[in-house]
């Protein structure tokens, strides 16, 4: 996008969640395309019977807090959608800074109560900046207890020592009974 | 040793790294070929080792050419005591394992390996694998030094596409 055009939109996230069915990721894209907004940035995703949606988006800088508000309305009844709209300051809306060295968490293990807690309260105390996180939780029942995996991109900060973080992961993996791995991101080369 | 069956994650077995073998008797032998035959019971399965099936011997079996995707490969190949050598190049590709059933994950790789090894009548050969077939060795041997694929995720599955990087 060019600085003109930044400097002449506002930025908003959008954030819209509600039981999932056709149409929600649709209905949402046509309130925006017919308020003359444009998508930068999303994540979408159903989490058990409920679908989200987070987006980033430039509107026309004539384009109301209120007047957004109202154009979702319609939505929320037809598609019992609860939106959260929140407005981007000039300050919010700058690009995060380049990643510090991004790396990947893996943790794994018997499914139990505190390993989410556990893992990024330390990594909050190491100053580790969380990017991104999956989970996936399967088995269970006759095939033996299930098992939960938690996946993090994190940005390490410059003087954090990667050989350190890892040694506390481990001594806390230990204690919680799972596995944990700490590497530098490697992208896809399909 | 005729009714194997598959050791799933927590099972200690699976972390445990595995003793070399001396010396191939018939015990080894049945269980080489309960493997291949417990491989080939599964579909998709082009490989398995010793511990996700309880031993912790330094044994596995694998075949590539099960995979529709495969490439040049070796066919079925039973591996005592087999060590990667040399490693070349990197890949990532989406792995799998009958020991984590319902999990699968974007695992990093050498994209070319030398592995060698011992055949089921212990005569020592290496191989030059490449692609499919060189990151199947690599997932076997990984088992028989107590390593899962989870250990290596490379990268989280949104990854095929990287959110930007900014400056």
């Amino acid at each position: 996008m060019s600085a003109m055009a930044k400097s002449s939109s506002k930025r908003w996230l959008v954030a819209a969640i509600g039981q999932d069915r056709p149409g929600i990721v649709a209905g949402v894209a046509e309130v925006l395309y017919q308020l003359g907004c444009n998508l930068e940035d999303s994540a979408m995703t159903r989490l058990e019977g409920e679908f989200t949606i987070m987006l980033i988006v430039s509107a026309p800088s004539s384009l109301s807090d209120e007047r957004l508000q109202q154009a979702f309305a319609p939505l929320e009844s037809r598609l019992r959608l609860a939106i959260h709209l929140k407005a981007l300051s000039a300050y919010e809306t700058r690009s995060p800074a380049k990643s510090l060295r991004p790396h990947i968490i893996s943790v794994y293990g018997a499914d139990r109560p505190g390993i989410v807690f556990r893992v990024t309260q330390l990594l909050a105390q190491a100053r580790v900046n969380i990017t991104d996180v999956q989970t996936h939780r399967a088995g269970g029942g006759k095939s033996g207890p299930s098992l939960y995996m938690l996946l993090l991109e994190v940005e390490l900060p410059k003087p954090a020592s990667t050989v350190k973080l890892e040694q506390s992961l481990k001594r806390l993996a230990g204690e919680l009974d799972v596995e944990v791995s700490l590497r530098p991101t490697e992208a896809n080369v399909l | 040793m005729s009714h194997l069956s598959i050791c799933r994650f927590p099972d200690p077995v699976l972390k445990r790294p595995t003793t070399p073998i001396n010396g191939i008797d018939a015990p080894i032998r049945h269980l080489a070929d309960a493997m291949i035959r417990l491989m080939r019971a599964h579909t998709r399965c082009v490989g398995l080792a010793a511990p996700q099936v309880g031993s912790s011997l330094r044994l596995a079996v694998m075949d590539a050419s099960v995979h529709a995707k495969s490439g040049k490969n070796h066919g079925l190949l039973v591996l005592i005591n087999p060590v990667i050598h040399t490693t070349e190049g990197g890949s990532v590709a989406r792995e799998g394992c009958l020991s984590i059933p319902d999990f699968t994950a974007n695992v990093s790789r050498a994209q070319r390996v030398l592995l060698r090894a011992a055949d089921i009548s212990g005569n020592p050969f290496e191989l030059w694998m490449e692609g499919f077939e060189a990151i199947v060795a690599q997932h076997e041997v990984d088992h028989l030094d107590g390593r899962l694929f989870l250990d290596r995720v490379a990268n989280l599955k949104t990854d095929v596409f990287r959110r930007k990087a900014y400056d």
